[in-house]
């Protein structure tokens, strides 16, 4: 809501100067986003809350600056004008969301005439359009009362107004030229044919005023906040009398209101006019709210003093019936907001000042938070990757549908009915198209050298799952070269490694295996899924090429992206007795198909002795001269340790022949010399 | 015995000139080998008389004794000068560039996050989460907003087809935390809300921290008292703070919190300029909101509150466009190692 100063001052003239005023009204709820200079005069940008819709006019904001300000107001005159016609036009009212109408006919107006300037002047600096006379006029109230008008050509109406819910099927097109499709949910005036106007929305283009128009019917009426909420909305316009019908308008605004418009009528645009014809009643005042000083106390937290309590009631408009400690209010009937005895502490405090209220520590009794031991703190993991290079990214929830889809090589997501843009347009089902769009984002920005991450929640099956996911990115253009030790082009086993790292801080590595994988976005020869028993838990791999291509990143990328739930299932460590005697290392190279994986020979020589065998290290991997070519070479390096002895030459050649004939039987492996 | 005197001036001589180990051992072997000078005589021995043995024997082995003493200390010698010249080799240029020490960084919001979190924790506040795909009962409903109250439109949500939409706020998750456990409770629960928006001061994504605190004596005094504590250990420094009455339907009386924030821009023509800069909203919760979770508004009260993360770390870190955030440059991001 806009304000002049000058306007204002023409109802409350407080001795403070702008400044003061605008910290004023900015302290005690009415925050004032902007001031703009007019010459000597001062335009006010005022944020009014949902709550005030009492203060969407002049005469409201001066009501509140005069609390504020221990002032007194000086209304405009809003008496009624002489009645020289006895022409009315009946009202029904057939829905209670409508409890008071009152309207009237003017005649021999003539809305050629111009809108007098310090009138358009004053709707411009409020910013509201001049359109005519007439309209002008009755903007001019709404902005200075707050209560909203309509004016109908009394030419184009029937001869009986009502007041009722609209049909299904019914339609109207309104003063912006919109086709609103009716139905029930829609209060309506209407005569008996057809719709009139959208009740405390908008007027139709056809029954509203022209330049021709020389008799009209204007209607001042009450509309419940309820009744005219969300119908903006769902016409998709915009209603400077909607926007306060649906925060609540004073119901006794409305006779000063019609009052008032017709005496500036009558003034500008000359006429006459009839008896006023009200239907309904005023609704019956809100009950009485008891306050008491204790709950005032216990909700600021501080003593709050008793003699302030009905002074500053009242100077809100509100009745106050003082007893010991105790007060019985009723607020005004432009209160929309005050129903509970809370809604009076807050009108207390804003008044008394927030600022006056003293600041102290929460009293709570302490309690240790719980520390659960088997489950990973997220940080753990972050600091793993921050110390081997990455760069942790927070990229945005929703992400083109395309890309995404290229990425995950699946079309569904969860799609978002009103996107920001294309760009945009669906909930992420993965981490990945926002992580490669930052590196392609990085590659056009010099940056050769990259590891990204991202830990964020995902929205899988159509939103039912919401799943954190931990995701990273590698991309190693031209790698760096070091003085000293020679650069080398990352590869999967790079990010592989990563993983491997994560994997390490559950403290149950062998719980993870690998398989290779068929991702869509992923090289078909390096890929592979991480499991933990049946579960999958995400995949590693080199990003595809031809996706990679499409993407506009240069160079290969690897990346990986796993279920962040399943890393973060850890056991509290129980301690193992350390062996008194010593290990022995055995190495073993066998040749063996190139299709057979490594991870499942060091499965094959661990089953031969889970208790004897402590480690195997793949120290060697060799293809090429002297084996044949559909061949490897795998060199094992084998830990044996046993708690309890020293394991002798026999045993551990007993041991090895054992597992070389395991390997010989399961994968046709030969001994390389 | 004049001739052990010789050995001894020459063994001497022939010690202190060895130049190397080899040398050494050589001259070793010369007078103390199996077939040395020193051991010959001592072999000779047999061929004194009884009485004149004891005598002999003890000159020759003092002599003995003599040079290998001499043996010891000239092989220490050089054995320190190989090894100081072995360490003088192999120096090296220390200022080179180590291998390998490469380091990542945490995002800036993550940074400040895990801050805050160190400072409700140090207080007894849970952190909890929530889902950022919510329903409109508990974005709005449950949160004193009815469908079609002119509050559902300071924030312009995102919308699925089924009804469902993106948080507009973290504050659903005070609601799913209410509705399954007993007061008092101390949380906070931080995360990523949307709103459709996106301007310069405006991402349609953004990050909050929710806060919550029911009790037997929760109160608005208590509200000031916690939030001047959290921010003067965030920023470090003592803080002017002023609330503003305002508007938030779960919550009243309501409050914005303001701080005084010293422009450090030095286009501001070294002008001291003191500016107040909104940076979160709070309140004591709305009874209807404490009634919709089961909990007794006349036995329990509370504050809730509501931070901008991003608002914080741009004060903090003196970032000057929010847009940064998600950009995600390296350059902006390596600054936050």
């Amino acid at each position: 809501m806009k304000v002049t100063e000058s306007w204002l001052r023409e109802w409350v003239n407080p001795k403070q100067d702008i400044i003061a005023i605008t910290d004023l009204l900015s302290l005690s709820g009415l925050e004032v986003d902007a001031v703009h200079t007019l010459g000597a005069d001062h335009v006010l940008d005022i944020n009014i809350t949902p709550n005030r819709g009492d203060c969407l006019s002049v005469k409201g904001l001066a009501r509140e600056l005069a609390a504020l300000t221990e002032g007194d107001l000086t209304p405009v005159d809003c008496a009624p004008v002489p009645v020289t016609i006895d022409e009315q036009l009946p009202v029904h009212l057939a829905s209670k969301d409508c409890p008071i109408y009152q309207g009237r006919i003017i005649r021999g107006i003539d809305n050629t005439r111009p809108t007098p300037e310090y009138i358009t002047d004053r709707l411009q600096q409020l910013g509201v359009r001049s359109v005519s006379l007439i309209v002008d006029l009755a903007n001019y109230v709404m902005l200075e009362l707050g209560q909203p008008l309509h004016a109908f050509d009394l030419a184009k109406i029937g001869k009986k107004i009502t007041v009722r819910d609209a049909k299904a099927g019914e339609q109207l097109i309104l003063l912006d030229e919109t086709v609103a499709k009716l139905d029930e949910r829609t209060l309506v005036i209407a005569d008996d044919e057809q719709v009139l106007a959208l009740a405390g929305v908008m007027g139709g283009l056809e029954s509203g005023v022209s330049l021709t128009t020389n008799a009209i019917f204007i209607e001042s009426a009450h509309f419940l906040p309820q009744r005219i909420a969300g119908k903006t909305r769902l016409f998709g316009i915009n209603s400077d009398g909607a926007y306060r019908f649906e925060r609540g308008v004073d119901p006794n605004l409305i006779h000063a209101g019609l009052e008032r418009v017709s005496s500036l009528i009558l003034q500008h645009a000359g006429g006459t006019a009839g008896p006023i014809t009200q239907a309904g009643q005023l609704p019956a005042p809100k009950p009485a709210i008891s306050l008491s000083l204790k709950n005032i106390t216990r909700l600021l937290g501080m003593p709050f003093p008793e003699r302030m309590v009905s002074p500053i009631l009242q100077r809100l408009g509100m009745h106050v019936d003082a007893h010991a400690q105790t007060w019985q209010v009723n607020s005004p009937s432009f209160r929309f907001d005050i129903a509970l005895e809370e809604d009076l502490i807050e009108e207390l405090a804003r008044v008394y000042g927030y600022h006056h209220i003293p600041s102290v520590p929460p009293q709570l009794a302490l309690e240790a938070l719980p520390v659960p031991e088997e489950w990973l703190v997220p940080d753990r993991l972050r600091q793993l990757l921050l110390a081997r290079g990455y760069h942790e990214l927070i990229t945005y929830s929703f992400v083109d549908h395309a890309v995404q889809a290229l990425v995950t090589g699946s079309n569904e997501a969860l799609m978002l009915l009103n996107p920001m843009s294309s760009q945009m347009d669906a909930m992420r089902t993965s981490v990945l198209p926002g992580l490669l769009q930052a590196l392609c984002y990085n590659q056009n920005r010099q940056q050769m050298q990259m590891r990204l991450f991202e830990i964020g929640l995902c929205f899988l099956s159509g939103g039912e799952s919401q799943t954190q996911f931990i995701a990273g990115v590698l991309s190693s253009q031209q790698p760096d070269k070091h003085w000293q030790v020679s650069s080398k082009e990352a590869n999967f086993y790079d990010i592989k490694g990563d993983v491997e790292a994560l994997l390490a801080l559950t403290g149950k590595a062998d719980e993870f295996t690998w398989q290779p994988g068929h991702h869509p976005a992923l090289h078909p020869g390096q890929s592979a899924v991480l499991m933990r028993g049946d579960d999958r838990l995400g995949i590693v791999g080199q990003l595809h090429p031809h996706i990679a291509k499409q993407l506009d990143i240069k160079g290969k990328v690897f990346l990986f992206e796993l279920q962040l739930d399943g890393l973060l299932r850890t056991r509290t460590p129980h301690y193992v007795g350390i062996s008194k005697f010593p290990a022995v290392r055995r190495d073993l190279a066998v040749i063996v198909d190139k299709t057979v994986a490594a991870q499942d020979l060091c499965l094959a020589v661990k089953q031969q002795a889970t208790e004897l065998i402590k480690e195997i290290k793949i120290f060697d991997v060799y293809e090429g001269k002297g084996i044949a070519p559909n061949k490897k070479s795998v060199a094992l390096g084998i830990v044996l340790q046993a708690q309890d002895r020293t394991l002798a030459d026999t045993e551990i050649n007993t041991l090895m022949q054992q597992v070389v004939k395991a390997l010989e039987h399961t994968y046709q492996a030969t001994i390389r010399d | 015995m004049d001739a052990l005197d010789g050995i001894i001036k020459q063994s001497e001589l022939a010690i202190n000139a060895a130049e190397d180990l080899t040398a050494l051992d050589l001259i070793r072997v010369q007078y103390l080998g199996k077939k040395g000078e020193i051991t010959a005589l001592l072999k000779n021995l047999g061929t004194l008389s009884p009485e004149a043995r004891p005598q002999f024997g003890q000159i020759i082995n003092q002599a003995k004794e003599h040079v290998e003493n001499l043996l010891t200390a000239r092989r220490n010698t050089l054995e320190v000068a190989a090894l100081n010249q072995q360490l003088q080799s192999e120096t090296i240029d220390v200022t080179l560039p180590g291998i390998n020490s490469t380091v990542g960084s945490l995002h800036p919001l993550t940074r400040s996050l895990q801050r805050l979190i160190e400072i409700f924790h140090s207080l007894s506040f849970k952190v909890i989460e929530g889902p950022e795909v919510e329903t409109e009962y508990y974005n709005f409903t449950a949160l004193n907003t009815p469908e079609h109250h002119p509050a559902r439109a300071m924030h312009d949500t995102f919308y699925f087809a089924d009804g469902r939409l993106l948080r507009s706020h973290t504050s659903p998750v005070q609601i799913h935390y209410m509705q399954n456990h007993e007061p008092p409770f101390r949380l906070i629960a931080p995360g990523r809300v949307y709103r459709r928006d996106s301007d310069m001061t405006h991402t349609p994504m953004f990050n909050q921290i929710e806060g919550l605190l029911i009790s037997e004596s929760g109160s608005f005094a208590e509200l000031k008292g916690l939030l001047q504590s959290v921010l003067e250990q965030f920023f470090e420094k003592k803080l002017d703070i002023r609330m503003r009455p305002s508007y938030f339907p779960f919550t009243e009386p309501s409050a914005e919190v303001d701080v005084a924030w010293r422009s450090e821009d030095p286009t501001e023509h070294s002008r001291i300029h003191t500016k107040w800069l909104e940076i979160l909203g709070c309140g004591m919760v709305h009874p209807n909101v404490l009634a919709a979770c089961g909990i007794d508004a006349k036995r329990y009260s509370g504050f809730a509150f509501g931070m901008g993360l991003e608002r914080l770390v741009m004060l903090r870190y003196g970032i000057p466009d929010l847009r940064l955030f998600f950009e995600n440059d390296l350059r902006f991001l390596k600054q936050f190692a």
